[in-house]
């Protein structure tokens, strides 16, 4: 397996040194590069380096905030997923950058293990969602049903096969789990998986599960 | 003699008509300079007023900023040295003999301890969720924590306005402040089931009421009257009005009104 290659933005060097430190200590991950402000980490992108597979991303940044600089991302480099490594643990913070397109939500006071976890699940199902981050969703949706101007009906109608599919990627399976789980071939479950994101208007697997937690297509086990 | 009691009159008819005319001078000059000093001490009022205001305004002012800055320091800058702390205590956790593993556990559950505290001040000091997502979320988060601990419902109409999202900063903090001191009195004396607020706009000002079922209190009486002072100072240096309507028994009924110069800044 490639290694899997990540940048760092965040504006407190000691914290990025060790960062860097306990990555450098596993043989699957591979730095290219950390910045200290956004405009720094979107330099780099702008200027043709090489994109990382993750961008471990810090919510507080000195030029533009994190929820803005996601944004920028989303628009120009949907490709590179945005693991979100920050102080904030307020459950709408969590929540809103989840809703922003963000494929995860780590505290900075999280171990060493979950952190490399979380990149390693992240690389591979397109999303990493803790307890906390379970949790901060389903309250939010909670939130949305109990206060009364939302009603919350499914947009759009899935077809069956689509549901199945939506559920095995809420459990962290990827595609080529999927279909072998599904006796049907790769190709089908992209069609699946792209029909699932158009149907739904979500930007990637992450905003899928979402979706999913919702409108109580997977059930969150806690 | 004819013509004597003629001059007479003539002098009578004078005299009155020179003192009427006098009269009349003394009264106009008297108003005029009745009004002048009224004028006078108007302005000196008018202008005590607005020093107070500003007086008022510079304070909470400072004090919002005092209070951000000191919420930021304690996440940034102790927050951080207790996270870094950690995570060098937890690198070198590996090297520690057998014995010291549960001394080692008890010491990083007070750093956590430590952070979490560090965390719930500041956010307390400054809210961070006003600042990053804007003020329909830090209200929503703010409704949704006080339904968590007292059950209360609410509903939030218009809140999805786009007018909203772009007030500005100082604005929606006031706004902010204002719904936490109403809140705050109505989870502690109101004892209601039900909040709603509702957010307008026309094209003078933006609008928010705020409307609880529970008892009301007498307006007259000097319970909450800290709390209605904050929320008075708070909406004029947003450079609003507003309105409260309550009496025993009848819930609470808050209008705040403030004008698109402000709320927008042009």
């Amino acid at each position: 397996m490639n290694r899997i290659k990540i940048a760092i933005v965040d504006d407190q060097q000691l914290f990025r040194n060790g960062l860097a430190s306990l990555l450098s200590e596993s043989t699957q991950l591979e730095l290219l590069y950390e910045a200290e402000s956004a405009n720094q980490i979107l330099d780099f992108f702008n200027q043709g380096s090489q994109l990382p597979d993750i961008l471990l991303m810090d919510m507080k940044l000195p030029d533009m905030n994190g929820m803005e600089l996601n944004k920028k991302l989303q628009k120009e480099y949907a490709q590179v997923k945005v693991l979100v490594l920050s102080m904030y643990d307020q459950e709408r913070f969590i929540y809103r950058m989840i809703e922003e397109g963000a494929c995860g939500y780590l505290i900075k006071n999280c171990s060493k293990e979950e952190l490399i976890n979380a990149i390693i699940t992240t690389y591979k199902s397109g999303f990493y969602f803790n307890l906390s981050t379970m949790q901060a969703m389903r309250n939010a949706s909670k939130f949305k049903n109990q206060s009364l101007h939302n009603v919350n009906n499914i947009p759009v109608t899935l077809t069956r096969r689509e549901e199945e599919v939506l559920q095995l990627i809420c459990k962290e399976l990827t595609n080529a789990e999927i279909a072998e789980r599904l006796y049907i071939s790769l190709r089908t479950v992209d069609g699946h998986r792209n029909n699932l994101l158009a149907k739904t208007g979500c930007k990637n697997t992450a905003g899928l599960v979402i979706f999913a937690i919702r409108f109580a297509i997977y059930e969150i086990g806690l | 003699m004819q013509y004597e009691n003629y001059s007479v009159y003539l002098f009578i008819i004078a005299g009155m008509l020179f003192s009427l005319i006098m009269g009349v001078a003394i009264i106009f000059f008297y108003i005029r300079f009745h009004k002048r000093l009224s004028a006078q001490q108007n302005k000196i009022m008018a202008s005590e007023l607005r020093h107070q205001k500003e007086l008022l305004q510079a304070a909470v002012l400072s004090q919002e900023g005092e209070r951000r800055r000191i919420g930021q320091d304690l996440h940034d800058d102790v927050g951080n040295i207790l996270l870094n702390l950690r995570i060098l205590f937890n690198r070198k956790q590996k090297n520690l003999y057998h014995e010291n593993v549960e001394v080692s556990t008890t010491i990083n559950t007070f750093i956590d301890n430590a952070i979490e505290q560090v965390r719930n001040i500041s956010h307390r000091l400054s809210p961070a969720t006003l600042e990053y997502f804007g003020f329909r979320d830090a209200m929503e988060e703010m409704l949704h924590k006080a339904h968590l601990t007292s059950g209360i419902r609410f509903r939030l109409k218009n809140m999805e306005s786009e007018a909203l999202k772009n007030i500005t900063y100082d604005i929606s903090l006031h706004i902010y402040r204002v719904f936490e001191e109403l809140l705050t009195n109505t989870l502690k004396h109101a004892n209601a089931t039900e909040i709603e607020i509702e957010f307008f706009q026309n094209e003078n000002s933006i609008q928010f009421t705020y409307h609880d079922n529970g008892k009301g209190f007498d307006l007259k009486s000097t319970k909450g009257g800290i709390g209605l002072h904050n929320i008075n100072s708070r909406v004029s240096i947003a450079g609003g009005t507003s309105q409260i309507i309550t009496s025993t028994g009848n819930g609470v009924k808050f209008f705040v009104s403030i004008p698109l110069t402000f709320a927008y800044n042009k």
